[in-house]
């Protein structure tokens, strides 16, 4: 069976890391998290940041004692029903973050830099952009994100930073916020969020070794993960809970408050360009998961095929909805009470499971 | 059934969907865990190196007692007295005679296990021969010429001559070499027992003769453009004088350009342009290939690689693809790279074309491989990274921190070059807000009068910018230029006075237009032209979100692109060891590594301290020197 799933060492494994877990900031969540837990929705991100970082890193401990991806990690665990079961979990957290995704950012571009464009078509534009860089390989999409990196990365920082004379400390303090018991499902979001983290796991085989894996779930998914918390907190000292829970694209609209002097002012749409490039290769990175989950599962020979049709479902679905409300809606069921369950559960079961049966140190992988 | 428009349609939607494995051998990926290092294998085993030592101490044992018995008749002759055992003195003789009898395999043996540059010439001249060819990789290697000659009389004496194809002035050769040792006359006008002496005084009429005993100096004077000649019967050899490659008058590079470095350019010889390279990097083990391109053309192509750093199976797949082209005649060697290049359809260049020799020589040494082609003045260097394009011949000439400056400079201007028209319509159209106000202001005061949608005059001032530039080149001398320059400036100030375009417009083309100059290959210029106006195209219609899509794809196609097996991206994606010569370079003492990408046989190029005068202290010696 050749996936083309391609080499990668940690720099790849930091960028996709980095990139599955990092496109809420530009999207809805940080505000829906306001909305819940007040001022102190900042927190929430901290123990899922946490939680699942010790997942994934107990992942890895499987992963180093067992070769090949996720689907025959579980089933040399756990048997093959179970491998169908995971498989099957993990294709729904993929395909249906890719078509999320899809929606809340073909809305974004309308609401701020295509106002006069239809809908069909900013969807068509976003998914024939996935679909291209599908046909590319998961490897040089990784590279592309890479080089990326550090331009979002600066430019996030940027607009932090340039934000600091709006700075109001007092907003982030926890006694501001509606109790620590409304943080749970913010909480719970943002570990259904990191559930795109099992990429990682889906292509083991293509990375060289459990460094890299280990590299990429400390760099790019803590690197993610800090700087989200960073931007709520940001978000809430400069909006505080009232004004914040109204936003709906946080990102956007603290850029457009930076003022530096009146040839520097509403750059906001600069950074357009940052939030479409993650947009397209978070969705064309969950597509590939989703499709390789399916390819293994239906044994096919190759993924290729499968990437027009794939695309074509994911923007009927994307498409379905009838508004950015029920968009809202549905991800607050599907991340903290579908996606965060399974998200939490499969990788204990399969740790407790190796740690029951044990298993060789098995890296690198015999493909390699 | 003959197809027609709807069973074409009909087959081409059935391929893309249908999965067919693909046939053909895997592509080349030029990476560590193939099983290029034939240089390793090479290596003599232990067993080997301990074989070797034993025959040396064999060697040496004899070596002791010669010595003692030469000692041994020297005192018996010292001492005055009547050597009364004579017969003793013979047996010990005849044994020492009978011993070396035996170990004189041994010699050849040890011999054959050192390097051959380290050994001493030998008097047989086919043995001598067969060492050459192995310190020059012949018959690999077309550069080296060994040639048999006699010279007349009695007895006939069989030499050899020894030189380099392309270094040497076949004309000074004839005459002050050839002619005079084929028509010397041994036994005559020479003495045989003091040949080499002879020939020196009586028969090279050249200043410059110099003998030599080693292999050393005799590749010293091959390598740098002497005729050597070695005599049989003979363990010394004849250095004589005989450079003459084609230098600076040849050609100046009219492409490339620079205010320091060499001035040398290529020809349309190959010969010259072998040899041109070979004057800048006088190794032994710098090989040219010739291979022979074009059924009914035959035209000869030059492959240049040092063999003790550059990768093996890079140097197979370059010879396998080379010989495998099956076409009638190749012209230019950019022709050539589209034959043999992995993604030809891509418009980015993936080999560098350059005609600077000095430029060839520096990528040589760092690994890569120079392709010469007959009568064409350019080398083509591969495998190449997108980065390497934008260096230029002089980086290294001046200070790292000029240097760099230039660098950024390039790179920055190839991005003004790719993006400021895009970026412009972008903001004008779809976010004037992001604009400061006055010059929001400006713009739309300068366009209050323009009848067209700043997409459209822009697309028309970048066509006519590329007019005048193709114009420029087509019109034949310096008029071309001048009309070039005269065309930019009326034709500009025509179209903002006639209210065709407006002012901003033109200078932004112009900007546009001086940056892409700044790109130091011409291949790599037009691609990135080329790009400019796909991005223009994305900006007109989805503005800064179609800039942003096209930027990434854009992207995500030069990530997958390889060179000759290598990515194009590295040692940025894939990342790999760097060094500190990729977007910026670092002082020239800290280039101690090749590039990781180029997977070299030997990856230093420089001690890690290459300023050894900072550790140590002066000696007297170097006074001395």
């Amino acid at each position: 069976m050749n996936f083309n799933s391609g080499r990668m060492g940690m720099a790849e494994g930091i960028a996709l890391a980095f990139i599955v877990t990092f496109p809420s900031i530009f999207l809805s969540v940080p505000s829906s998290a306001v909305a819940i837990a007040g001022n102190g929705g900042w927190l929430a991100g901290i123990p899922a940041a946490l939680i699942a970082g010790v997942l994934m890193f107990m992942l890895t401990y499987v992963f180093a004692r067992h070769s090949g991806d996720l689907l025959e990690v579980t089933e040399k665990l756990l048997g093959r029903l179970s491998a169908y079961v995971v498989g099957l979990f993990y294709f729904g957290v993929l395909f249906g973050s890719a078509i999320l995704w899809t929606r809340e950012f073909a809305e974004n571009t309308l609401l701020t830099a295509l106002p006069y464009a239809g809908f069909p078509f900013v969807v068509a534009c976003y998914i024939l952009s996935a679909g291209f860089l599908l046909f590319a390989g998961i490897e040089n999409i990784c590279r592309a994100t890479y080089i990326i990196l550090p331009f979002m990365v600066l430019g996030l920082v940027l607009v932090l930073a340039g934000l600091a004379p709006l700075y109001r400390p007092y907003n982030l303090f926890p006694w501001q916020g509606n109790g620590f018991s409304s943080l749970i499902q913010p909480m719970l979001t943002m570990i259904g969020l990191s559930g795109g983290l099992s990429v990682l796991m889906i292509l083991a085989p293509s990375f060289q070794d459990v460094k890299s894996l280990k590299g990429a779930v400390i760099f790019g998914y803590g690197g993610s993960a800090l700087l989200r918390i960073l931007s709520v907190a940001v978000f809430i000292m400069v909006f505080g809970s009232n004004v914040a829970r109204e936003k709906t694209l946080p990102f956007y609209e603290m850029a457009r408050l930076i003022y530096i002097n009146r040839y520097l002012q509403r750059f906001e749409a600069l950074f357009i360009l940052l939030w479409v490039m993650v947009g397209v290769l978070a969705m064309a990175i969950s597509l590939y998961g989703a499709i390789y989950i399916t390819a293994k599962l239906f044994k096919l020979p190759s993924i290729k095929p499968l990437l027009p049709v794939m695309t074509l479902i994911i923007a009927q679905l994307a498409m379905i909805l009838p508004d950015a409300k029920s968009v809202l809606d549905l991800e607050a069921i599907l991340y903290p009470y579908v996606f965060a369950p399974g998200v939490i559960l499969i990788p204990t079961v399969l740790f407790i499971a190796t740690i029951i049966k044990g298993g060789k140190k098995a890296w690198p992988h015999a493909q390699l | 059934m003959a197809e027609n428009t709807i069973t074409k349609i009909y087959s081409a939607a059935k391929k893309f969907i249908d999965y067919t494995p693909p046939t053909g051998p895997d592509p080349f990926v030029l990476d560590e865990k193939r099983p290029f290092d034939s240089y390793q294998a090479q290596k003599p085993p232990e067993s080997a190196i301990a074989k070797s030592a034993d025959h040396l101490t064999a060697l040496l044992r004899y070596g002791e007692r010669l010595s003692l018995y030469t000692d041994k008749v020297s005192k018996a002759l010292k001492s005055g007295d009547p050597i009364n055992d004579t017969a003793a003195f013979k047996d010990e003789l005849a044994a020492l005679e009978k011993q070396w009898t035996w170990l004189a395999p041994l010699l050849y043996s040890y011999q054959q296990n050192q390097e051959s540059e380290d050994l001493p010439l030998g008097t047989s001249i086919e043995e001598n021969r067969r060492i050459l060819e192995t310190i020059y990789k012949l018959p690999l290697n077309k550069d080296v010429v060994i040639k048999e000659i006699e010279m007349a009389g009695t007895p006939v004496v069989p030499v050899l001559v020894v030189y380099m194809e392309g270094l040497v002035d076949s004309s000074k050769q004839d005459h002050f070499v050839l002619k005079p040792l084929m028509s010397a006359d041994v036994g005559r006008n020479i003495d045989a027992g003091d040949l080499i002496g002879s020939i020196k005084k009586k028969i090279i009429p050249n200043g410059q003769v110099h003998e030599t005993t080693t292999f050393k100096t005799l590749q010293e004077g091959v390598n740098r453009g002497d005729t050597v000649v070695l005599f049989d019967g003979f363990d010394k050899a004849v250095i004589i004088e005989t450079k003459g490659w084609e230098h600076r008058a040849v050609n100046i590079p009219q492409n490339e350009q620079t205010v320091r470095g060499s001035q040398a350019a290529f020809s349309e010889n190959l010969r010259t342009n072998t040899g041109l390279i070979r004057s800048i990097m006088r190794s032994s083990d710098l090989i040219t290939e010739m291979i022979k391109i074009g059924t009914r053309g035959q035209t000869n192509c030059a492959v240049m690689y040092i063999e003790s750093i550059a990768n093996a199976s890079l140097v197979d797949e370059v010879r396998r693809r080379l010989k495998s082209i099956e076409t009638d005649y190749i012209i230019d060697s950019g022709q050539l790279a589209q034959f043999i290049e992995d993604f030809p359809a891509v418009i980015f260049p993936q080999t560098i074309s350059t005609e600077r020799p000095d430029r060839v020589a520096a990528s040589i040494v760092e690994g890569r491989l120079a392709l010469l082609l007959e009568g064409n003045p350019f080398a083509q260097i591969l495998p190449m990274d997108f980065f390497g394009f934008f260096h230029s011949g002089e980086d290294f000439s001046v200070k790292s921190g000029i240097g760099n400056f230039m660098r950024i400079l390039r790179l920055f201007s190839a991005l003004i070059s790719t993006v400021l028209p895009s970026l412009y319509l972008s903001l004008g159209y779809f976010h004037p807000e992001a604009m400061p106000t006055e010059l929001l202001l400006a713009i739309a005061g300068a366009r209050e009068n323009v009848p067209f949608p700043a997409g459209f005059e822009m697309f028309m001032m970048e066509i006519v910018f590329e007019l005048i530039r193709e114009a420029g080149i087509r019109i034949p001398g310096v008029l071309g230029s001048t009309i070039g320059i005269v065309g930019a400036i009326i034709l500009g100030q025509a179209a903002v006075a006639a209210r065709i375009v407006s002012p901003i417009v033109v200078v932004i083309v112009a900007v546009t237009g001086l940056a892409s100059y700044t790109i130091t290959e011409f291949r790599m210029a037009s691609a990135i032209r080329l790009v400019r106006f796909g991005l223009l195209l994305c900006a007109w219609t989805l503005g800064l979100v179609g800039l942003a899509i096209a930027l990434l794809a854009l992207i995500v196609l030069l990530c997958s692109i390889k060179s000759f097996g290598m990515p194009y991206m590295s040692p940025i994606a894939p990342r790999s060891i760097a060094g500190y010569d990729v977007v910026t370079r670092g002082q020239v003492y800290n280039q101690e590594l090749r590039p990781d990408a180029l997977q070299t046989k030997d990856n230093r190029r420089q001690a890690t301290v290459s300023r050894l005068w900072k550790k140590k202290p002066a000696e007297k010696g170097d006074k001395e020197e």
